[in-house]
C-alpha cells in the first residue's frame, strides 16, 4: 500500500467534498471539535470549520513577534493565519502539504485575509524544502501519525530547527494495539 | 490513525532523533477523523468501522531542539 497516496486522496477529497471535518460542531467524537475556541479565534468561522487537526498547537507553542513558524501538513491553514498573525510582519509563516487540493484551498484563504508573511510549500514532510536551522519553531496539526517514515520526519523536523528551537505538535497517539487486520486498511490510516 | 505510535514510541523515537524535554500529554479521549473514515469505511464493515473506537486519542508533543 502507497500510504501517502492514500492519505492525499482521502484528504483531497474531504476537502474537495465538504469543505470541512465532521459535517460541522456535531459529532462530540470527532477529533476536530472544540478545539478552537470561536470566540477568541482570530479566524474567519469558515476557515475554522476547514480545520483538520486534533488539537491546538498554536495555543501551546507561544509563539512571538519575528519568529520563523514551520506547519508540517498545513492543510486549509487555519493555523497559518493564526501563526501568521502572532508572529506578525517581523517573522514568517511556511506551510508544507503534499495534497494540491488542501494547498489551493490555503492559497484562497491567505490570499483572502492578505496574509504577506505565509509561504506555501508544495512537499512531503519526510523532506522539507528548507535550510539547516531555518526556523524557531516547528508546529503540525494531526499529521505526523499519517506518515509512513516517522523517524524520517523527526529527523527533518530536527535538522530545520535551530539550536533550541521548538517543536509543539498536536498529533493522534495510540492508547491499545490496532487489529491486525486493520493495519493495511487504507480508511483506518486516513482516518 | 492506523499509523500512529503509543506515547512512549512518540517520547523515544524522539529523543532519538536528538530532541531534548519531550513532554506527550493527553488532551482529547477521542482521535478519529470521522469525515474521512466514513467515506472510507464506505468499502469496508461497520465491524471494522466500530473496532477503530477507543483506540486512540488526541495529544500535545512538545521538545526542544
Ligand atoms: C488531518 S489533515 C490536517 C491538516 C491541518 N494540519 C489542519 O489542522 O487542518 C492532514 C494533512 O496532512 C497532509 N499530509 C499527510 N501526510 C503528509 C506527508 N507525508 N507529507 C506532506 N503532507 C502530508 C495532508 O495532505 C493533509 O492536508
Amino acid at each position: 500500500m502507497d500510504i501517502r497516496r492514500v492519505v492525499k486522496d482521502a484528504y483531497g477529497a474531504a476537502i474537495d467534498r465538504t469543505g470541512q471535518c465532521c459535517g460541522g460542531d456535531g459529532d462530540s467524537r470527532c477529533m476536530t471539535t472544540g478545539n478552537y475556541d470561536k470566540a477568541v479565534t482570530s479566524a474567519p468561522e469558515d476557515i475554522i470549520g476547514q480545520s483538520f487537526g486534533c488539537g491546538n498547537p498554536i495555543q501551546a507553542a507561544s509563539l512571538r513577534k519575528g519568529e520563523r513558524v514551520l506547519d508540517l501538513g498545513s492543510g486549509a491553514g487555519l493555523d497559518l493565519v493564526l501563526a501568521s498573525k502572532a508572529v506578525g510582519e517581523t517573522g514568517h509563516v511556511y506551510g508544507l502539504d503534499m495534497t494540491p487540493a488542501m494547498l489551493s484551498q490555503a492559497r484562497r484563504n491567505i490570499d483572502r485575509l492578505g496574509l504577506r508573511n505565509v509561504t506555501l510549500l508544495r512537499g512531503y514532510i519526510e523532506d522539507v524544502p528548507l535550510h539547516d536551522g531555518g526556523v524557531d519553531v516547528l508546529i503540525s496539526n494531526c499529521v505526523i501519525n499519517l506518515s509512513p517514515d516517522k523517524d524520517r520526519v523527526f529527523a527533518e523536523a530536527y535538522r530545520v530547527l535551530t539550536p533550541g528551537g521548538r517543536f509543539c505538535v498536536s498529533d493522534v497517539v495510540l492508547l491499545k494495539p490496532v487489529p491486525e487486520r486493520l493495519k493495511e486498511d487504507p480508511a483506518a490510516w486516513s482516518g | 490513525m492506523a499509523g500512529a505510535l503509543p506515547s512512549e514510541e512518540y517520547r523515544s523515537k524522539l529523543e532519538r532523533a536528538g530532541f531534548r524535554d519531550v513532554t506527550v500529554t493527553i488532551t482529547k479521549p477521542y482521535a478519529l477523523n470521522m469525515e474521512v473514515m466514513r467515506s472510507a469505511f464506505e468499502a469496508s464493515s461497520s465491524a471494522d468501522y466500530e473496532a477503530m473506537e477507543g483506540i486512540s486519542a488526541s495529544a500535545l508533543i512538545t521538545a526542544l531542539r
